[in-house]
């Protein structure tokens, strides 16, 4: 690693920032004008497209009458943007931190556009999960900090996992976003998200790079090795955290704590959730900050 | 030894790092000096879970009822004392579903 691919990293970093602002800005709307939320939803379609369902693909789905899976649907909709809600109270905090700070600078109009738009979809989350669900599930979490103690470690840990958060809820959002299965507001909540998210995700990749340059021309490639094994342990406990026990008992299903213990490793599942994460993880390896065994699927 | 039962004691040791697989566990240790940090404690808080077959409520996911295995284990007592079980909410605003079946 030289001197001068870890400056152009940065420069390229803060051109791409300043380009996705711009384009932010002008693509700016008003959330509370956007969406046409209806009073009730159609309870005889699907909230969630049924293939990203936690159970598809298992025995657990056969079994589910079509009733069944339908009522499911309707809570993990409420689960899966319930999960939105608190990945964003996070990331505005973590973005937030590093506003206005010496290390970055150059990026504050940004991470303005960045707060300004999450903060945007937190709230049409959660109008979501409270209008059609009554609630919004709960985090499974103590404590949101990372293990990474100091600086540009500390820094590619919190930046990595906020791109491995977006781009697998990107995923959802990008097939439901088509699906007509869906009622419109679920369709129209999942494009709007995905369209502001495609800006936050190249942000991303591109600081990712930046920070891997930066960790190792001054840390070496084993503490980035260690920072591989957190977010590959990251990707494991996002995509756990869908199997959600509450849900199952909302739904009525019998027994919750039993299917999720079953479901979250099933076979059927593994392959879901290298499907759902696939993308993630092969630019993370193409970035040289993950290898194949970090990640326990 | 803490008087808990070996089915606590082996969620314990699944999400702790010891040095060898019998190595006594502190009570009065910090989780986070047992090597559990925030994304193993995840794992964790959902495999007591699936031990009490219940749902932990979100006002006992603090720090100082995580702090330590004992603070953890009296976290448990009283859980199960009180016994929540996973209740239905029945609070979606939609109209009934048709059973296709």
């Amino acid at each position: 690693m030289t001197e001068n691919a870890g400056t152009r990293g940065w420069q390229r970093l803060e051109s791409v920032a300043n380009q996705l602002s711009a384009i932010s800005r002008q693509k700016r709307y008003d959330v509370y004008t956007v969406f046409d939320w209806p009073q009730t939803l159609e309870a005889d379609r699907y909230w969630i497209s049924p293939q990203l369902m936690t159970c598809h693909g298992t025995a657990q789905w056969d079994e589910l009458t079509e009733h069944q899976r339908l009522t499911l649907s309707h809570y993990e909709a409420v689960g899966f943007f319930s999960l939105n809600v608190h990945l964003i109270r996070e990331l505005i905090g973590a973005v937030a931190d590093r506003i206005y700070t010496s290390r970055y600078p150059m990026l504050s109009e940004f991470f303005h556009d960045f707060i300004a738009e999450e903060n945007v979809h937190a709230w049409f989350f959660a109008t979501f999960c409270r209008r059609y669900g009554g609630k919004i599930y709960p985090p499974k979490q103590v404590d949101p900090g990372t293990t990474a103690d100091q600086g540009v470690l500390r820094d590619i840990a919190v930046f990595g996992r906020i791109l491995i958060a977006e781009e697998l809820c990107d995923f959802f959002n990008t097939t439901m976003a088509d699906d007509d299965r869906l009622p419109q507001i679920c369709r129209d909540i999942n494009r709007v998200h995905h369209e502001d998210e495609a800006r936050h995700i190249a942000f991303g990749r591109q600081i990712m790079r930046a920070l891997r340059d930066e960790v190792v021309e001054h840390a070496g490639p084993e503490p980035l090795s260690e920072v591989g094994r957190y977010l590959g342990r990251y990707i494991g406990v996002c995509l756990r955290t869908f199997y959600n026990r509450e849900i199952y008992a909302d739904a009525g299903l019998p027994d919750p704590g039993r299917i999720r213990s079953q479901l979250v490793t099933d076979p059927g599942r593994i392959t879901a959730h290298r499907m759902v994460a696939g993308r993630t993880v092969a630019f993370l390896k193409r970035t040289g900050v993950l290898s194949d065994d970090d990640v326990r699927w | 030894m803490a008087e808990w039962p070996q089915e606590f004691d082996a969620i314990l040791r699944r999400h702790c790092h010891l040095s060898h697989a019998d190595a006594p566990i502190d009570p009065g240790a910090l989780l986070t000096t047992l090597g559990m940090d925030s994304l193993e404690l995840v794992d964790f808080i959902v495999s007591i879970e699936d031990m009490l077959d219940l749902s932990i409520p979100p006002e006992l996911l603090t720090p100082q009822a995580f702090a330590t295995p004992l603070t953890v284990w009296d976290m448990i007592t009283g859980l199960r004392a009180t016994d929540p079980r996973d209740e239905p909410a029945g609070q979606l605003i939609s109209g009934s579903v048709p059973d296709h079946d």
